[in-house]
């Protein structure tokens, strides 16, 4: 697949400082019109305390947006953060807790405005055109949060920055585990391992349960060394999302840490 | 909501009219932003390459400074053995601190070596926590040899929601 913006393809790309807009991989882009982004629709934070086992599962978060969507959950201690080491499903209102171990947790939702349901092939847009123009490295677009100045120096303060980088989706895998194989796969078309979440339902689409990274029971998911990625569906008849993003799991420049 | 901004549709669906599931790109929401910096590398690829047991309990083993002064929301993946994001073996896990449905039988929730990440206002954490196992017999949780591959993202996004 040509990573790179043959003359022939117009659309609205931001890079990476440092990267030629007209060149760059796409895994350097901050934009892309070819590739959508998670967009961040509901964020919510709630502390509870759990006292005892066999208790009814914690809505940690009402969305409300209608359909299951993409999402994230963020443990938040009092002097650190870490992420999601819990259960959790997504339905078409609610992001719900199967309840954990005793104690006290505050969780921190975020519910993008990304349906799970919908499968993704990209590039979205590739129309014919005979201009491309080398741009300036001087240059950027930045959209900030309302209320909040354009001219800010704390990126929190902008929807978008091209001064960062953000996750392009490269393609949704959504719908029913293929009864022969019991698997619902994506079959790797970028020239590296992307990286990726996985979404599973066993009740029709109504709830997803985000999968952890090596789940080993049913339904369960893996990332074969071609950079395939299976859900693994069971007896029941699983649906599935599997979202592959623009990102190299490993680009190559790395650091060694010895323990 | 803004009424300024930049959206853009997918093909078939009006800008102006359509909903922001119908976007590719939709300046009206915010993003996941990991910063371009000289300051730190808000992304980036970690190899922990282990050469011995690590000693039981927990043991920071690497620290990324961020210094945002907030605790920013992150992301991380792993790659052990020939599956990305997958542990390919129930001796490792990452961020898993209770239940062990992750995991399978006979591997207890104790039997592994856990890695855990976290941030703080200042820094990214790495820790390894070594547990032995409760059924007894030997430690299946000997590491020496394995590489163990983390892609780590930092996000400009506060994960103290304002």
């Amino acid at each position: 697949m040509n990573e790179g913006r043959p003359e022939d393809i117009y659309g609205i790309f931001a890079s990476q400082l440092g990267q030629d807009a007209t060149t760059a991989a796409d895994q350097d882009l901050s934009l892309s019109s070819s590739f959508p982004m998670l967009k961040i629709g509901y964020e919510a934070t709630k502390t509870f305390t759990v006292t005892g086992s066999g208790g009814p599962d914690i809505v940690l978060a009402e969305h409300n947006l209608g359909y299951p969507c993409f999402y994230m959950v963020t443990i938040i201690e009092s002097n650190a953060v870490f992420n999601q080491p819990l259960e959790t499903i997504v339905s078409s209102t609610q992001i719900i807790l199967t309840l954990p171990a005793v104690g006290t947790y505050t969780t921190r939702v975020t519910a993008f405005r990304n349906r799970l349901s919908d499968a993704l092939v990209t590039p979205v847009f590739l129309t014919q055109s005979k201009t491309a123009a080398q741009r300036n490295r001087d240059y950027g677009l930045w959209v900030s949060k309302e209320g909040k100045s354009a001219e800010s120096t704390d990126l929190r303060d902008f929807t978008f920055h091209s001064g960062t980088r953000n996750l392009l989706i490269h393609q949704v895998v959504a719908g029913i585990v293929n009864p022969t194989n019991q698997r619902l796969s994506y079959i790797n078309n970028l020239p590296y391992r992307p990286i990726y979440y996985v979404f599973a339902s066993t009740d029709n689409g109504v709830t997803y349960r985000l999968l952890p990274g090596g789940n080993q029971s049913f339904p369960g998911m893996f990332q074969d060394v071609n950079g395939d990625v299976h859900l693994l569906g069971g007896v029941d008849s699983t649906m599935g999302s599997v979202w592959v993003f623009k990102d190299p799991m490993n680009p190559g420049a790395s650091k060694n840490v010895i323990i | 909501m803004n009424d300024y901004g930049l959206i853009i549709s997918k093909p078939g669906f009006d800008a102006e009219k359509c909903a922001p599931e119908d976007t590719i790109f939709d300046t009206r929401f915010d993003t996941l932003k990991a910063p371009i910096s000289d300051d730190f590398d808000s992304v980036g690829v970690l190899n922990f390459i282990f050469s011995t047991v690590p000693p039981l309990g927990t043991t920071r083993i690497h620290t990324i400074k961020h210094g945002l002064g907030y605790k920013p929301l992150y992301l991380t993946y792993f790659d052990y053995g020939g599956s990305a994001g997958a542990p390919g073996s129930s001796l490792f896990a990452i961020n898993q601190v209770t239940g062990s449905y992750f995991l399978s039988f006979p591997f207890s929730d104790n039997d592994r070596i856990n890695l855990e990440i976290r941030v703080d206002e200042q820094n990214m954490y790495f820790d390894i926590i070594r547990k032995l196992p409760v059924f007894g017999g030997p430690s299946k949780t000997d590491l020496t040899g394995s590489v163990v591959v983390i892609k780590y993202y930092i996000f400009v996004n506060d994960s103290v929601i304002a």
